[in-house]
């Protein structure tokens, strides 16, 4: 039996040392931190929602301490401009002559945490979306390339609808995931109590660089799938869609919009790192099922009875993995 | 071993552990299948009175591992299959299959290998034999029940309406096929027995294929069917080949005739409808005396133009009768009833006329006036001559052969008609057989066809004609031409209330009398079902009324 490659051993090891560091500060959660993990070693961007005080925050702080990376964290707010987040050019006194210079903004960056996104106007919303697709930044004509690995961690509260402004759906879509942050369980409560309550917290430590990510990156797309598999995830995203003939019932009744073909890219990525971290080699139809909820939650657009029914996208992604022949 | 070759003998192994559960649940679907049907069909049987055909169990036994096996063939599993299966039971998250979609796509590399290296280690460790075969109790009990059931019902025997219509089946095909060969026999002799003129009327292939046409049936209405339509067609045929105004004319003809002590045997001929005799007979007058001996000529003559002349009257009495004229030209052009007759009576017929030349398009009527005429010409002529005995030869010659010619003509007319009677007969006597055939075909006592066709009589066609005066002649004109149809109730009532002048007459029979017939004749009317209850009532009370009169009236008399 031929050896285990190194890529795929440092992979996983990686992969678990993040994960129990992560584990260190985050009580519980497991699937949220393995599948943040997962969007990020893919490069994919993340959108966190949950009432607040669940640990979203924290969460994406812990997970920057633990990644030795370049952090920095935008608080969005109503007034929040988007030069205040790409960066502007100012005039400076250089070898005695006045020039413009660009002055980078908070986005120049491994890890961006977009606190509460939804507070500040689509306009500024609309500054990242540049950003995350094509990570760089274009300011008065003159493209800046960011960092690599970028991505960004973005938090928003789904219970405050005043001064609050919906992301656009194109910009979801550049989100790998949505993940909802559930409440804690009542031993999880008892153990964020004893673990923040004392005097001392837990010492984070960094334990993976950028290039260790770019590496895990390289290794998931060397995962294969077989071409049925890949069928299969194509039938279940096509299938979002109301006028596909594998659409659900569900779906021709409640959805507007279906996912867009980078739905299926982000299936496929994030599937190839649960084949990985299962130990396996080839993608199964599991690993898609599992992958679609996250990745295409945000990508499916209700229709008005939908919204008006109080339809949740989940239970159409539920249905439609249900219906889709395997 | 490479670890491809692993995966594949696992895969094999697996196949075989499928294929061998398939083949339990085709056997046992099959089972349930054939059950299912030879249950349906038992019942079916059962359920009409029959005794089930042995028939049924043996389709069944035969059927049941062909339909098993073919249902295994068509069913088995693919390799795919087989591997998405296995992924299945034994957990493996789709490793088999997407290792045999990588083989088939001949994809390499250190990722396949790996998967194909960890997916034969796995498999290694695993048992096809895992795999359930399981026979399904539930389809095996059903299909025991179904057998179970069908065996029960084979002991069943027909029931005695059933043995009663097999009975009748098998005597109906028999009666049907011993009828067939005797209605073939019967017209292969009618047509041998045929006379040339007759044979000229005659269709034979047309009633050979309409005997053909019947068939050996079991079902009783079906024959019936088909031996009234024989019928139908025979008596059809046989009414194409009536001559009704003909045998009129010949009978006034006759009656002329009979007043000529001379013509009395020609008269008594053609009185017995024996034309072809009275035709004889008539020939017998041709005229061939020298013209140029006008006495002996004329002595000839005295008897032809006697009988012409007869025969002259009742065709004039005739053409009178039918409203028609004896003028030569109008002849030609209108049809008399005879012509319309023998244009109906078909191919041969017209044939026959056809050969006649131009006098045979004459009716008879017509060709008996022209032998008065031609007769009567040939008498100036003759006349003429024994006043100027060398002038006028060669015309009284030609007019004798003239009226020759006209004789000649109306006798062959006569015989044609005698054939058409006679071929009628035979038609019509057919057509009675044809008829006692269908008795035959309903007669259960009747043990034999011949018996019932023939229980005394000639054969069909050769009956005499003294045997047949007592009896109704179907080719007489009974003047019933319309062919009464009705349903019961619906047509009107046939009592006439007829009205009478008051006080004006006689009372022949005493009163009493009368009101009972007329009581009775009322009482009786009024059982009709469509009478309504009060209006018998009414009549009831109406005569009670009457007789209460009546004794009333009586009673003071009496005292």
């Amino acid at each position: 039996m031929p050896e285990t490659p190194a890529a795929v051993v440092h992979f996983k090891e990686t992969f678990e040392k993040l994960r129990a560091e992560v584990s260190k500060f985050i009580v519980g959660q497991q699937d949220i931190i393995e599948q943040v993990l997962s969007a990020v070693i893919c490069g994919g961007h993340v959108l966190l929602e949950g009432v607040p005080g669940l640990g979203k925050t924290a969460l994406v702080n812990t997970l920057a301490k633990a990644l030795h990376l370049k952090y920095q964290r935008i608080q969005f707010t109503p007034d929040l401009l988007p030069a205040d987040i790409v960066g502007t050019q100012i005039l400076v006194e250089r070898a005695g002559q006045k020039v413009f210079e660009f002055q980078q903004g908070p986005v120049f960056c491994n890890v961006l945490l977009a606190d509460e996104i939804n507070r500040a106007t689509p306009k500024t919303q609309s500054a990242l979306l540049e950003t995350m697709q094509e990570k760089r930044v274009t300011v008065a004509g003159t493209s800046h390339n960011l960092g690599s690995p970028f991505f960004v961690l973005a938090t928003q509260n789904p219970i405050e609808q005043d001064g609050t402004y919906p992301l656009p759906e194109a910009q979801l879509d550049r989100f790998f995931f949505k993940l909802y942050v559930p409440v804690p369980s009542h031993g999880d409560f008892i153990e964020i109590l004893n673990r923040t309550g004392g005097k001392t917290s837990p010492e984070i430590n960094a334990v993976a660089t950028g290039d260790d990510i770019l590496q895990m990156g390289q290794v998931v797309r060397e995962v294969p799938v077989e071409a049925s598999v890949q069928d299969y995830l194509v039938k279940i995203v096509r299938a979002t869609h109301p006028t596909d003939v594998n659409a659900t019932d569900r779906v021709k009744k409640y959805v507007r919009h279906g996912s867009s073909p980078r739905g299926a890219q982000t299936i496929l990525a994030a599937a190839r790192v649960r084949a990985l971290l299962d130990g396996r080699y080839h993608v199964a139809r599991e690993d898609i099922a599992k992958a679609a909820t996250p990745a295409l939650r945000h990508r499916i657009l209700l229709s008005f009875e939908g919204e008006a029914e109080g339809v949740k996208t989940d239970e159409v992604i539920a249905d439609v993995i249900e219906k889709v022949k395997a | 071993m490479p670890a491809h070759d692993r995966i594949l003998a696992f895969l094999s192994a697996v196949k075989a552990r499928l294929d061998l559960a398939w083949l339990v649940r085709a056997f046992c679907g099959s089972l349930l299948v054939i059950g299912s049907a030879l249950c349906l069909w038992c019942l079916v049987w059962v359920l009409r009175g029959y005794a089930v055909p042995a028939s049924g169990y043996i389709a069944s036994a035969v059927a049941l591992p062909v339909m098993a096996l073919a249902a295994w063939l068509f069913g088995r599993s693919s390799q795919r299959k087989a591997a998405r299966i296995a992924d299945q039971h034994f957990d493996l998250k789709d490793a088999i299959s997407s290792h045999l979609g990588f083989s088939d796509e001949h994809r390499e590399g250190e990722f396949i290998a790996l998967q194909a290296e960890a997916t034969a280690v796995r498999v290694q460790a695993l048992s096809p034999r895992s795999i359930p075969v399981q026979w399904p109790r539930r389809m095996l009990t059903i299909a025991g029940v179904l057998f179970l059931s069908c065996f029960v019902m084979g002991f069943k025997k027909d029931s005695p309406i059933v043995v009663e219509r097999l009975a009748l089946e098998t005597e109906t095909l028999s009666k049907s096929e011993e009828i067939n060969k005797e209605l073939e026999k019967e017209v292969e002799e009618l047509l041998k027995t045929a006379s040339d003129d007759e044979k000229e009327l005659l269709h034979p292939d047309e009633w050979r294929k309409w005997v053909k046409e019947l068939r050996e049936t079991k079902d009783r209405k079906a024959a019936m069917r088909q031996y009234a339509e024989l019928e139908r067609k025979l008596t059809e045929a046989a009414q194409k080949l009536s001559q009704r105004d003909t045998e009129q004319l010949l009978a006034k003809a006759a009656q002329e005739m009979k007043q000529t002590a001379e013509l009395k045997p020609i008269s008594k001929s053609l009185e017995e409808q024996n034309y072809r005799h009275a035709a004889e007979q008539l020939r017998q007058m041709k005229l061939q005396a020298d013209v140029r001996k006008p006495d002996e000529a004329q002595k000839e003559l005295a008897k032809l133009k006697s009988a012409s002349q007869r025969m002259a009257a009742a065709a004039r009495n005739f053409q009178q009768r039918t409203g028609q004229q004896d003028n030569q030209g109008k002849g030609n052009q209108s049809q008399s009833s005879q012509n319309q007759n023998a244009q109906q009576s078909g191919q041969n017929q017209q044939q026959s006329q056809g050969q006649q030349g131009s006098q045979g398009q004459q009716s008879m009527d017509q060709q008996m006036t022209a032998l008065e005429q031609s007769v009567q010409n040939l008498e100036q002529q003759l006349q003429q001559q024994q006043q100027n005995p060398s002038q006028n030869q060669s015309q009284c010659q030609a007019c004798q052969n003239k009226a020759n010619q006209a004789l000649q003509s109306l006798t062959q007319s006569m015989c044609q008609s005698s054939a058409k009677r006679d071929m009628m007969k035979k038609l019509l006597s057919l057509g009675q057989c044809t008829s006692k055939c269908q008795g035959f075909m309903c007669d259960k006592e009747c043990q034999s066809l011949s018996q019932c066709i023939k229980p005394g009589g000639k054969k069909a066609g050769s009956g005499s004609v003294e045997s047949r005066r007592a009896e109704s002649d179907a080719t007489q004109d009974n003047g019933n031409r319309d062919q009464l149809t009705g349903q019961k109730g619906s047509g009107p009532s046939n009592t006439s209330i007829e009205s009478a002048d008051s006080g004006s007459g006689r009372a022949t029979r005493t009163a009493t009398v009368q009101e009972k017939v007329f009581q009775r004749q009322v009482e009786s009317f009024i059982q009709r079902e469509d009478v309504p209850a009060e209006v018998k009532e009414g009549v009831k009370e109406y005569f009670k009324g009457i007789q209460q009169v009546g004794n009333e009236a009586a009673g003071p008399v009496a005292k």
